[in-house]
């Protein structure tokens, strides 16, 4: 008994020890400039993911770039929108992408809607997910790099394959359970626009109105400026703390409608803004609602 | 420079097709000043009459005139059967020349201007630019109803393994295969070109074992697609039969064209009074089916039926079986019911 309490208190130790480290494995910026990206396309450690439909990719692209469509990171699965494929899913879809745990990814997309910029924060979880920690997000993304007149290519570009297999963490995504066990005990952030949240408007997806009770309002569109780059990093703090307070220890979940643009607040405030305990709710607002009895606030 | 001038400038020094002018495909009078003088006889879509592309391309056109985009005789063989032969008569006069046939492709649909579906079209490809393929605006456009939709995963559920890997249409589906080898085929079924998965992927080269058992075990009996489709999928008749609402739907089935092999089916829109409007009873409606065997676009490497066998053989998930027949449907529905046996273990 006395030796099971040490093994416990030894591990316990090791823990809180190493928490602090935990965010600091990274070797690039959580979000990356079109310049720094220009400056590294020769990196040998760079792979760069276009998340754009394959019609799209094949318009132009980032020199080097993969194609890797955001449809295969987040899809319909028993009703719900954006659901997480499984784990052997997500190792055969690195695995062709020819990605090793020591690479750097730059994940880029289509940034014209709101909803479409916020698949790349999507794709960057999954990949941490499944144990990936050099994972970055180009600011401004494709749009920003057309814009600019950085060169594309129209080479299909393949990487020989990888055999990926995952180190995956448990601790990146929620699910109704953990909510339903914690609440009370979780800093709720809602990530969905204003009237969504108030109940005003909801999506058709969605069976019912309104909010988790407790719930902070925190819109996605407030983490970006007009052109779809990232706010600074001491706007995204002050907003994120408005809503989430300073304790970086604090249990946060995150969750919209559908999953769709919960991982952007989730990705920054974890590895922008270093709060070290962020889960997206991935059956978000879609799978919450579908139960009548689940708590409702408007 | 007229503002809505809709050839792009930079294109007419490049590209050959302009070196004689627009006349030399759209005819009219390039002479005259007056709009309505220029536009005498001007031909709007100049590759409806193929021998204009056939000026230069002779064997390409030839072979396209027999081809089944530009035929459409696919369809007129799927239901012919159900016809008497007086029927059939009226059918093609009625019917299939005046219907079926608008929806031919000709060379610019695919190449220059996007057909209209529907009375819309999505213009020029690339402003008059003569593409070679462009399949998100050309082959996405036409087979927009299904297929295309259910291949980018735009209907839900995972997009098709193949465009997950960044493939287009048109690689699998080869030039030959549209522009035909001069071979009138009466049904897609018979053009040698179709695309076949054992052509990529070989039977006896999987790199597991058990994937290995699972094919052999099989083969012959089950359509590739009978597993491997991953996803929702729709049946022509959820938006033309006005029967049923649209929405995904994946059948299992015997295949019509060979009873030995399951394979998915999708529901078509022939009901009993199709053509009554045509005066057409189709004395023979019982004898075709009311489900085709249908190549599947969804494709996964891994789905709940490679996960589990009893998926099929114990839950039998989305199998056609006589209570989910279409009602009112042809008899010949009920030969297509398979019942896969349990294992024994």
């Amino acid at each position: 008994m006395k030796r099971n309490l040490l093994l416990r208190f030894v591990i316990l130790a090791s823990f809180i020890i190493l928490l602090p480290t935990a965010g600091l494995a990274r070797d690039i910026a959580p979000i990356v400039s079109t310049d720094w990206l220009l400056a590294n396309l020769k990196n040998p450690k760079l792979v760069i993911l276009d998340i754009r439909r394959v019609e799209d990719y094949r318009e132009g692209h980032i020199p080097g770039a993969l194609n890797a469509f955001y449809g295969a990171w987040a899809y319909m699965k028993d009703g719900l929108y954006a659901s997480l494929p499984e784990k052997d899913e997500i190792d055969d879809t690195i695995s062709y992408m020819g990605i090793h745990f020591d690479q750097w990814v730059v994940v880029t997309g289509c940034m014209d809607t709101p909803r479409l910029s916020y698949q790349s924060a999507r794709v960057a979880c999954t990949l941490q997910y499944a144990g990936i920690e050099n994972v970055a997000l180009l600011d401004g993304g494709m749009n920003k790099w057309i814009a600019e007149k950085k060169p594309l290519s129209k080479k299909i570009e393949r990487r020989p394959a990888s055999k990926f297999k995952g180190k995956y963490t448990s601790e990146k995504f929620a699910d109704k359970h953990y909510i339903e066990e914690r609440m009370g005990k979780l800093i709720l952030l809602d990530l969905r626009e204003r009237e969504f949240f108030t109940g005003e408007k909801k999506m058709d997806c969605v069976p019912m109105r309104g909010h988790i009770p407790g719930a902070f309002n925190m819109p996605t569109s407030c983490a970006f400026n007009e052109d779809r780059t990232f706010k600074t990093k001491e706007e995204l703090r002050a907003i994120a703390e408005e809503a989430a307070g300073k304790d970086l220890n604090a249990a946060i979940v995150t969750y919209c409608d559908a999953g769709q643009c919960c991982p952007t607040w989730s990705y920054l405030l974890m590895e922008v803004l270093g709060y070290k305990n962020v889960r997206l709710y991935v059956g978000s607002m879609q799978e919450w609602m579908q139960d009548p009895r689940a708590p409702v606030e408007r | 420079m007229y503002k809505g001038y809709v050839v792009d400038k930079a294109l007419l020094d490049k590209d050959p097709h302009f070196k004689a002018g627009c006349i030399l495909c759209h005819a009219g009078n390039d002479g005259e000043l007056s709009k309505e003088k220029a536009h005498l006889r001007m031909l709007k879509k100049p590759s409806d009459n193929l021998r204009s592309c056939g000026v230069c391309h002779k064997k390409t056109a030839a072979n396209y005139a027999k081809s089944l985009h530009y035929t459409t005789i696919g369809q007129r063989t799927g239901v012919m059967p159900r016809f008497s032969e007086a029927e059939l008569k009226t059918f093609d006069e009625k019917v299939f020349e005046k219907s079926c046939r608008s929806c031919h492709a000709s060379c610019g649909d695919c190449h220059v201007k996007g057909a209209p579906v529907g009375g819309i079209s999505i213009g020029l490809v690339a402003k008059h630019k003569f593409v070679k393929k462009d399949e998100g605006k050309t082959c996405a456009f036409c087979h927009g109803g299904r297929v295309y939709p259910e291949y980018t995963g735009d209907y839900g559920g995972a997009p098709d393994v193949h465009y997950q890997k960044g493939m287009l249409c048109m690689d699998c589906h080869k030039k030959a295969e549209f522009h035909g080898d001069g071979t009138a085929y009466k049904s897609k079924n018979e053009v040698p070109q179709r695309p076949a998965c054992k052509s990529c992927h070989p039977q006896g080269k999987e790199a597991k074992k058990e994937t290995q058992v699972a094919h052999s075990l099989h083969d012959g009996k089950v359509s590739c697609y009978g597993c491997h489709s991953g996803s929702a999928y729709r049946n022509c008749n959820d938006c033309h039969g006005g029967h049923a609402a649209a929405g995904p739907g994946m059948i299992l089935g015997r295949s019509p064209r060979d009873r030995k092999v399951l394979t998915t089916l999708r529901l078509i829109p022939t009901v009993r009074d199709t053509f009554a409007p045509a005066g057409i009873k189709m004395e023979h409606f019982d004898a075709v089916p009311n489900y085709w065997d249908t190549p599947a676009h969804n494709i996964k490497k891994r789905t709940e039926r490679t996960r589990k066998c009893d998926v099929c053989h114990v839950d039998r998930k989305n199998f056609l079986t006589k209570e989910t027949l279409i009602k009112n449907g042809a008899k010949a529905n009920e030969e297509l019911i398979f019942v896969p046996k349990a294992i024994a273990r």
